[in-house]
């Protein structure tokens, strides 16, 4: 009783206006993703690398998507180009409308470890967005303390990063990220690098946050089981399917499908059943319910 | 619904976890999330920190001074015995006979005011090359347009020792006393100027990233992410710079001028009074050593984060 009291003061200073309209409304939403035909090519010293080739993808306000795929098969460089990293050799990149050219706040990044400023405690960090769209440090730290809260640090605010656990640590970088509202969340693989038992956890944690912000998440994995986990456990994800990208002929899902993608690494060769870079649809699996 | 839905973000982690002991640290501290930080464990912490520093640092500390005495009565031995083999000690004066040159010097004026001109030259100095150095070294660190033109420059002029640019810099400078700072200056530009580069080239692209994804301009990636980065190395080469500095100083003073402790120690060369000469090279490594640890001392503040071990 106190407790659900208790949480529930915890969430009363949530900026509930910046949230996603829980209400549904549709003129509220924000958090759409559209990347349209998009390549990316890397010019090295050996000569050119096709990273990702002829990838569409679009993805609705709200919605919780994985980008699923072995390492190397450009997936993290999809992420890095809706964040603006990275610019599409071919093709584009619209978020809510807007052609992305550069990083900005309403594109919030969780990176794999070691994104926390090690200098700035556990507070400073969260504080930073807020500080850098131009509120006061006050308000900014109000902000911070907020986000802590949600991810269960409160009481860590003043410790600095190398203090924490690989988990606790994740936890402020998702704290750090949300604090500007973003209406995208992109995580890069953000629990690659935590032990089976903590990432469980994180897992839960992240869908928890997410039915309470209902911004668009994309979420990069290799991992199959916890690309299943996280979007199975999300309404808009029930025709979830793996998709192998290489040639439209093949899609077993039409671009605009929500859900688990899967991308294929970028090694030339027939797409047989027994190619292990190539997923199968999840119906085929008999993944889906 | 709500609280529904909060609920269930405090209880999702599973207990199973209770064998990771910073985890479980962790869910204690959740929850007590919203009850204040017992203040109890940090105020007992600092007493404890100094005793455990007595008894591991204590014995050491006993060694280092046992190991100085231990010279200086090998000194004192070799120098009244007349020790001559290869190295003389013949006309070497003994600790004694320096101890109370010494204390004639302390209980004069004069030698106080070479120290005092000789800490000017160096203030000065130094505070003139670690705000140029910090400069150059941060644009150089950061744009390669920089780096190229800076670069030869310091490759040709860095392996010139102090000495050397006595007559230089009396040609160049108005008055004695810049001639002797510039040298002086110079000594501690070089370190600065390195380990600024270093530093500002060993920035985390992720941290880089990070900042831009939040919205960060690219002055505030500069002063929140690349120069508190470099921080470390910068103060490497600032400690360095300053032990440079008063190496340098020695070069400096023999252009003379009226007082400096390295005018001291040469002019007591030409007089042949040798008790003062150990005196004011002891003066220059004591002075040398204080500065540097005050340098180091006063730059702790800047880099409290990487001390490992408690919260706050």
């Amino acid at each position: 009783m106190n407790d659900a009291l208790a949480t529930d003061n915890r969430l009363a200073v949530l900026d509930h206006s910046r949230l996603q309209a829980k209400s549904g409304k549709p003129g509220a939403e924000r958090g759409r993703v559209s990347v349209r035909d998009v390549d990316i090519v890397f010019e090295t010293a050996t000569g050119s690398h096709v990273a990702v080739q002829n990838a569409s993808l679009t993805v609705r306000p709200g919605e919780f998507i994985c980008l699923l795929g072995p390492s190397g098969c450009g997936k993290s460089t999809l992420m890095n180009t809706i964040a603006g990293f990275v610019k599409p050799s071919q093709g584009e990149v619209k978020v809510d409308g807007k052609a992305v050219t550069e990083p900005g706040p309403d594109r919030g990044m969780v990176f794999q470890q070691h994104s926390l400023f090690p200098w700035k405690t556990v507070k400073e960090n969260v504080a930073f967005g807020p500080l850098m769209s131009g509120v006061g440090s006050q308000e900014a730290n109000s902000v911070a303390r907020t986000f802590l809260s949600l991810v269960g640090l409160a009481a860590f605010e003043n410790a600095y990063p190398n203090t924490l656990s690989g988990g606790m640590q994740q936890r402020v970088g998702i704290a750090r990220a949300l604090a500007n509202y973003p209406s995208v969340l992109l995580m890069d693989e953000p629990f690659g690098a935590l032990d089976a038992q903590t990432r469980i956890m994180m897992q839960e944690n992240l869908l928890d946050i997410w039915r309470e912000f209902r911004n668009t998440v994309v979420f990069v994995t290799h991992d199959i089981d916890e690309a299943v986990f996280l979007s199975d456990r999300q309404p808009g994800a029930d025709h979830c399917g793996y998709r192998c990208e290489p040639a439209p002929a093949q899609r077993a899902v039409p671009a605009d499908q929500p859900g688990v993608y899967g991308a294929q690494a970028p090694v030339p060769g027939p797409d047989s059943p027994g190619n292990p870079q190539c997923f199968q649809t999840a119906e085929q699996n008999g993944v889906n319910p | 619904m709500d609280s529904k839905s909060n609920a269930a973000i405090r209880t999702a982690e599973p207990p199973a976890n209770a064998t990771d002991i910073a985890e479980t640290d962790e869910q204690t501290a959740k929850g007590s999330a919203l009850l204040t930080p017992k203040t109890g464990s940090s105020t007992e912490a600092p007493s404890r920190l100094s005793g455990t520093w007595l008894k591991t640092m204590g014995p050491r500390y006993l060694v280092r001074i046992t190991a100085l005495i231990v010279a200086v009565i090998l000194w004192e031995l070799a120098s009244q015995n007349g020790f001559n083999v290869y190295i003389n000690f013949d006309n070497i004066p003994a600790p004694s006979i320096v101890g109370a040159a010494l204390v004639t010097e302390l209980t004069g004026s004069e030698f106080y005011l070479h120290i005092l001109h000789s800490l000017e030259r160096v203030a000065i100095a130094y505070v003139i090359a670690v705000v140029l150095g910090v400069l150059l070294g941060v644009a150089m660190g950061r744009s390669r347009w920089a780096e190229d033109i800076i670069m030869p420059y310091i490759e040709l002029l860095r392996p010139i020792p102090a000495v050397a640019w006595i007559p230089l810099a009396i040609l160049m400078l108005p008055t004695e006393q810049s001639s002797i700072i510039f040298i002086t200056f110079l000594g501690a530009l070089f370190p600065v100027i390195l380990n600024t580069v270093h530093g500002v080239e060993q920035t985390s692209d992720v941290l880089v990233r990070a900042a831009r994804s939040l919205g960060a301009s690219r002055a505030a990636i500069l002063w929140h992410v690349v120069l508190p980065g470099a921080m470390p190395s910068i103060v490497a080469g600032l400690a360095i710079g300053m032990g440079v500095a008063w190496f340098s100083l020695l070069a400096g003073e023999i252009i003379s001028g009226q007082y400096g402790i390295g005018y001291y120690t040469w002019n007591s060369y030409t007089l042949i009074q040798y008790p003062q000469i150990i005196i004011g090279m002891l003066t220059i490594g004591g002075l040398g050593t204080l500065c540097t640890l005050l340098v180091r001392k006063g730059c702790n503040p800047l880099l409290k984060w990487q001390a490992k071990g408690g919260h706050s």
